[in-house]
């Protein structure tokens, strides 16, 4: 290979970016799980040798199984262990010790940055680490159990090659033969009664008829066990069935099989290929008071996730001061899985998104795909469990609200195991560059006007960061947003059956219908958004919220969830407030909620890109920026033409003022972007960027993000407007207006 | 789209005055069954504009709605299920919207009316 000493030079500083980018995230991750079993000493720092390395883009979920990786290093050495970070959900990264620091030396300088032939030929990233002395290593892996009796969840049984290859055979020929119905991820089909994922619940009103009748074996067998026949709630006759067909390489988020939904046991039969499962349970940490039961629902909330464990939800389980317990089972292919009492209902589980499993060294190939067949049986009555914490029938509110940070904090596809790489790809994209902000020349520009006056026309930001990104991404946007925010459904329901909701900006249509005795009607800007919407059953139009196709007030109330963030200038924000007010009546009401920059978990302000200068200038007027300022230097309200001289003094200090304006990530990943469609053009067009890293589409969401009082000044200068409530929650601004 | 939803339906082109109400060229009508709610249909009548209804309705072929009416008629069944059929029940699944004062068509594919304007027309 020719590598001339200038090339490979470069090739370090880059590797070396990267490397401290991943060192940050480590870090987060290390304090945050407290498992690790590892430290890399700093990158600064004279680095002393160690038996250890850490080796980046090598592990199981690049195709490497740990046992491959061991045989590998083993030609430099005794090898002691081969570990992947604990927290560590991509499985792209391992610890590899070995017994001489002068085996680990020698690994190192024949591999670091180079193709490594034994491996395919990757090339790896390899440091020297140092073990962290206060753990043990053994934590760093969920353990995988293969018998129940040693995994220890009450409630929980396998039964193994529980039925024969052949019947297998027949079980999936006869599903085959049948409508199959396509997921995001997966294919289903529903017997009995269908489930369905909006409510995460059955209609007890609609049965489709009996289970098919290739199943009956199954059935009859299963109603021998112990576990039916000595039941203490009955789970038969079973009359509902879900049939899951997972492609290699994808699991199933985080839950718990709803309370309401379904009594007794859940029974899952795996076939045409195994996979383990993870169960995990949360629990207090300390005897400290108990949180208030609102707190509850975020751990719901996990379960709309894309992924393992992340940032976020370490975040919210340190917030609730709760701990989760993980365990794994192995669930072979054939296998009957039973989930009674404790593992049906306090239990989360969870199937990661692998396509090779490690069965405690073993490495276990998932087949092309995998098919279960889960029954359950349809609740009469309310749950009357004795964990009422995970109980929509003990806690109401359970049952419609999955509250998230509606839009706000749950980027679905950030698995955050590989943020770093995000991290680095967007500053490398965007070039946001800092010092341009303060030099003299941008401080002597010309000054634009202060407040750019109203332009009807869509500035070309929101077309391309907005509009043609929510375009392209809207079935993948659309599969991650049901969770309803509890306050806006606090607002709808408090509306008087019979009014007329307008939902300005209603993205897939989440909250039509939210209210069934209220008649809804959505729009939005995004026509593939919209057709999401008219599919669910949704009245909704593809209209502008700055132009409301609707006639003077008519409504009872409008809603506005996340919308004026999009919209790039202040004449524009304050219009669109303006005709949420027009189409209301006399005493209609009004709910507005916006991203705030005062974001309840600071760090995911770091992954997201601050507006350029160039973009700045451009395209968004700054006089949220300068409100701001004016908020501090003061009095509030006085928002006066500056004159030159005060706009040299407020550029100069723009960085001392609270960045608002962003381009925030969306990941659509690549078995979601169409071959050919919108994806590649955007990728074509320099509108989104591949990340071959995260198998994702990288897009950019142009937002604003309002600081404190700025949202309640915008609707305050609207003529007919009288703010009857605002409050902040989950990182959004809200306000509730009543149109005067 | 329903006609409970053209009722509400206005063409704000700017500087159009007398944007409403919007016709309607249907190519195509889909009728899904709805549970009649006496209570929601006597809550949403005096909203609606009802000569808009009714016009409405008749260029669907609907001709059952009276061309006056008063809310003593809201106790009875017939009509009841008449003026629930026409509002709730009728999706014009494709066709258009005309502006009665530019006569600007606004598409309605798959249910869905494209109401956005064109950067002249805001």
């Amino acid at each position: 290979m020719l590598s001339g000493a200038g090339i490979s030079k470069r090739k370090e500083l880059e590797l070396f970016g990267r490397e401290r980018m991943q060192d940050g995230q480590e870090e987060r991750r290390r304090s945050s799980s407290s498992s690790s079993c590892f430290v890399k000493p700093s990158r600064f720092a004279m680095e002393e040798p160690t038996a250890h390395l850490y080796v980046a883009n090598c592990g199981p979920a690049v195709g490497i199984p740990i046992s491959v990786i061991r045989d590998a290093f083993s030609m430099f050495g005794r090898v002691t262990s081969v570990l992947q970070p604990a927290g560590d959900s991509s499985g792209s990264r391992v610890y590899v010790s070995y017994v001489n620091v002068s085996d680990a030396v020698a690994a190192r300088q024949a591999w670091n940055g180079r193709p490594c032939d034994l491996l395919q030929g990757r090339v790896m990233l390899i440091q020297h680490a140092v073990p962290q002395q206060q753990q043990p290593p053994v934590e760093a892996q969920v353990p995988v159990f293969t018998l129940t009796k040693d995994i220890d969840i009450p409630g929980l049984s396998l039964y193994t090659d529980f039925i024969s290859p052949e019947d297998e055979q027949e079980l999936l020929t006869a599903v085959d033969a049948e409508q199959w119905t396509t997921l995001a991820k997966r294919r289903v089909q529903h017997y009995g009664y269908e489930f369905l994922y909006k409510t995460r619940n059955v209609d007890k009103n609609q049965k489709l008829g009996g289970l098919p009748l290739s199943v009956e074996p199954v059935l009859s067998k299963v109603a021998l066990l112990s576990e039916m026949t000595h039941a203490k709630e009955p789970s038969l006759p079973l009359d509902q069935l879900t049939v899951n067909e997972y492609p290699r390489g994808v699991g199933l988020s985080p839950h718990i099989d709803t309370h309401s939904a379904f009594q007794g046991s859940i029974i899952s039969l795996s076939l045409a290929g195994p996979c383990i499962m993870e169960f995990r349970k949360y629990k207090k940490k300390t005897a400290t008071p108990v949180d208030e039961i609102s707190h509850v629902p975020d751990l719901q909330e996990m379960s709309h996730q894309e992924d393992g464990v992340n940032d976020q939800e370490v975040a919210n389980l340190r917030q609730l001061n709760m701990e989760m317990e993980r365990k794994a089972l192995f669930l072979p292919q054939r296998s009957l899985l039973i989930m009674s009492e404790e593992a049906r209902y306090a239990w989360h589980h969870y199937i990661p998104h692998h396509k090779l499993d490690d069965i405690n060294g073993q490495i276990v190939s998932r087949g092309p795909r995998r098919v279960s067949f889960t029954f359950r049986k349809v609740r009469s009555g309310p749950c009357t469990c004795i964990f009422p914490e995970q109980c929509d029938s003990q806690q109401p509110h359970l049952s419609t609200l999955f509250p998230s940070n509606d839009d706000n904090v749950r980027e679905p596809c950030t698995t955050t195991s590989e943020d770093a790489y995000n991290e680095i790809s967007y500053c490398a994209t965007l070039s946001c560059n800092s010092e341009t902000e303060n030099s003299s020349e941008s401080s002597s520009k010309t000054v634009p006007s202060l407040v750019k006056p109203f332009n009807s026309v869509t500035p070309e930001i929101e077309k391309t960061y907005v509009h043609k990104v929510y375009d392209a991404i809207a079935p993948h946007f659309s599969s991650t947003r049901f969770a309803k925010w509890p306050k806006v459904a606090l607002f709808l329901n408090s509306l008087e059956a019979g009014s007329v909701i307008a939902d300005a900006g209603c993205g897939n249509g989440k909250y039509l219908g939210l209210n069934p005795k209220c008649l809804f009607v959505g729009c939005d800007i995004s026509p593939p958004l919209v057709e999401i919407c008219t599919q669910q059953g949704h009245e909704a139009l593809v209209a502008d919220a700055l132009h409301l196709p609707y006639r003077t007030g008519f409504c009872d109330a409008a809603i506005s969830i996340a919308v004026l963030h999009h919209l790039s200038n202040e004449g524009r924000r304050v219009r669109a407030i303006e005709e949420l007010l027009r189409v209301v009546h006399k005493k209609g009401k009004v709910l507005i909620t916006v991203w705030a920059v005062e974001q309840e978990d600071k760090k995911l302000l770091s992954k997201w890109t601050p507006l350029t200068c160039k973009y700045m200038d451009e395209w968004v007027d700054d006089v949220g920026t300068k409100f701001k300022q004016n908020l501090s230097t003061s009095s509030l309200g006085s928002i006066k033409e500056g004159s030159n001289e005060d706009l040299k003094e407020l550029t100069l200090e723009k960085d001392l003022v609270e960045q608002q304006e962003y381009f925030v990530p969306w990941h659509l990943p690549y078995h979601r972007a169409e071959v050919g469609g919108a994806s590649a053009a955007a990728v074509a067009s320099g509108l989104a960027k591949k990340d071959d890293t995260k198998r994702a589409v990288v897009y950019n969401r142009y937002y604003h993000c309002f600081v404190e009082g700025e949202l309640e000044r915008l609707v305050s200068g609207v003529p007919g407007a009288r703010i009857i409530d605002q409050f902040y929650d989950k990182s959004n601004w809200c306000v509730v207006i009543e149109r005067l | 789209m329903r006609l409970i939803t053209h009722n509400m339906l206005s063409c704000n082109i700017k500087g159009v005055t007398n944007g409403y109400p919007l016709g309607i060229e249907a190519s195509r009508l889909e009728t899904k069954e709805s549970e009649l709610n006496p209570e929601f249909l006597r809550k949403i009548f005096p909203k609606l504009e009802w000569k808009a209804l009714r016009d409405a309705a008749h260029s669907l072929g609907l001709n059952d709605l009276p061309e006056h009416v008063e809310p003593s008629m809201l106790e009875d069944a017939d009509f009841l299920k008449n003026f629930h059929h026409a509002l709730l029940e009728v999706h014009l699944e494709e066709g258009a919207l005309i502006c009665p004062e530019t006569g600007r068509r606004f598409p309605v594919t798959k249910g869905v009316p494209n109401m956005l304007l064109n950067e002249d027309e805001v």
